[in-house]
């Protein structure tokens, strides 16, 4: 099992942050953890270990590499006195920044200019 | 233990808005503290039903996305405007996000740090001590809306009789499962009343092996009303609205 995670995890590149559909491409178990950890907002390395099904020191490494991969970020020790792992989430509309680049110069002025107008209504007046 | 529920719909015009303002007020009328926050950034309107005028959102998600305030200052309390009494225990907060044209823009541009999103649910259900957050979503499969779905307890999915709905919505169930979404309902809204709604609700229920929670009618008095209320406080003996109830029985239960 711990090989098995090591290689799927290895398969993704190192990024800053996952992004919600990187979740569903994921198989079991690491899948159904880090769902649970989306769900709960953060988990510790008991929960991390009994998810996966590893010891101790096996989820540990498992969770080092998720950290180095940019799945996860480390966050400051709970009050349990254990580190808590968070979901790191890559930046929303990213694709769409890249969209906006790719149609045209031309249109990135016009909406420039649209950002820096004064407050107007938007409606259409009756 | 606070409740987060998703409402979503594969695609648009399904009524998802409009049930997420009925849902919460009668939730609210139960004397429970709900929140609804309105994550269709591209094409918000669920303030619209609360009678939040753009003019009136002193912060929007946007602001709270962008750094210029926290959760709990985008939170306006809008169970008076949306025609509750003064002193109803239960309360609907509503965090809208920004009508206006540059601000859409400018987050359709910039994008948003999710991380941000996520910890302002959770900040939000803590510091106005929820009973539920109810989020609107944008409707198709997008980055935001499975980050809602993965977050909640529930999700309420919400489809017409319609072949571009069936199959979109079997789209959004078999990725709701991969979340491991722990309780989904679906919705069937806007259905001819010439039809059987008990072979309806037979028919989606075995389709996508899902529970159905109600098979709602069209409604002339909602297309009349045209968002500019809520229905269930407008009819609250209206068919539709004994049905909204039992939604929110089995979406608490």
């Amino acid at each position: 099992m711990f090989q098995q995670l090591v290689r799927e995890i290895d398969a993704w590149p190192m990024q800053e942050g996952i992004r919600t559909t990187d979740l569903t491409l994921l198989g079991e178990p690491l899948r159904g953890v880090l769902n649970a950890t989306v769900r709960e907002g953060f988990m510790t390395l008991p929960h991390f270990a009994q998810g996966l099904g590893l010891p101790l020191e096996w989820a540990e490494k498992v969770v080092d590499l998720l950290l180095e991969h940019g799945f996860l970020r480390s966050s400051e020790t709970g009050e349990s006195g254990e580190t808590e792992y968070r979901v790191r989430y890559a930046r929303a509309g990213r694709n769409t920044g890249d969209l906006w680049q790719r149609v045209t110069g031309a249109l990135d002025d016009k909406l420039h200019r649209l950002e820096l107008s004064p407050d107007k209504p938007d409606k259409p007046e009756p | 233990m606070p409740k987060i529920i998703s409402i979503h719909s594969f695609r648009g015009g399904t009524g998802k808005s409009n049930s997420t303002a009925n849902l919460a007020t009668l939730m609210a009328a139960r004397g429970l503290r709900v929140g609804v926050i309105d994550t269709d950034i591209q094409s918000p309107g669920v303030h619209v039903l609360f009678r939040l005028e753009p003019d009136q959102m002193h912060h929007t998600l946007n602001d709270y996305l962008w750094g210029n305030c926290n959760i709990e200052q985008a939170a306006h309390d809008v169970t008076e405007k949306v025609g509750m009494p003064a002193s109803s225990k239960g309360r609907v907060f509503l965090v809208p996000s920004s009508v206006k044209s540059r601000d859409i823009v400018r987050i359709l541009r910039e994008g948003y740090d999710m991380g941000l999103l996520n910890d302002g649910f959770q900040r939000l259900i803590e510091l106005m001590k929820l009973d539920v957050l109810i989020i609107d979503t944008h409707p198709g499969v997008g980055e935001e809306t499975l980050l809602s779905i993965a977050m909640s307890d529930a999700m309420l999915l919400i489809l017409r009789p319609d072949q571009q709905d069936f199959q979109g919505t079997a789209v959004t169930v078999e990725v709701a499962r991969q979340l491991d979404i722990p309780k989904m309902l679906l919705l069937v809204n806007k259905t001819p009343t010439s039809y059987d709604f008990g072979d309806v609700q037979k028919q989606v229920e075995r389709s996508y092996d899902c529970v159905v929670a109600a098979v709602l009618p069209h409604s002339d008095e909602m297309m009349t009303l045209a968002s500019s209320g809520v229905f269930v406080l407008r009819y609250p003996q209206h068919a539709i609205t004994h049905s909204y109830n039992k939604v929110v029985d089995q979406l608490l239960a």
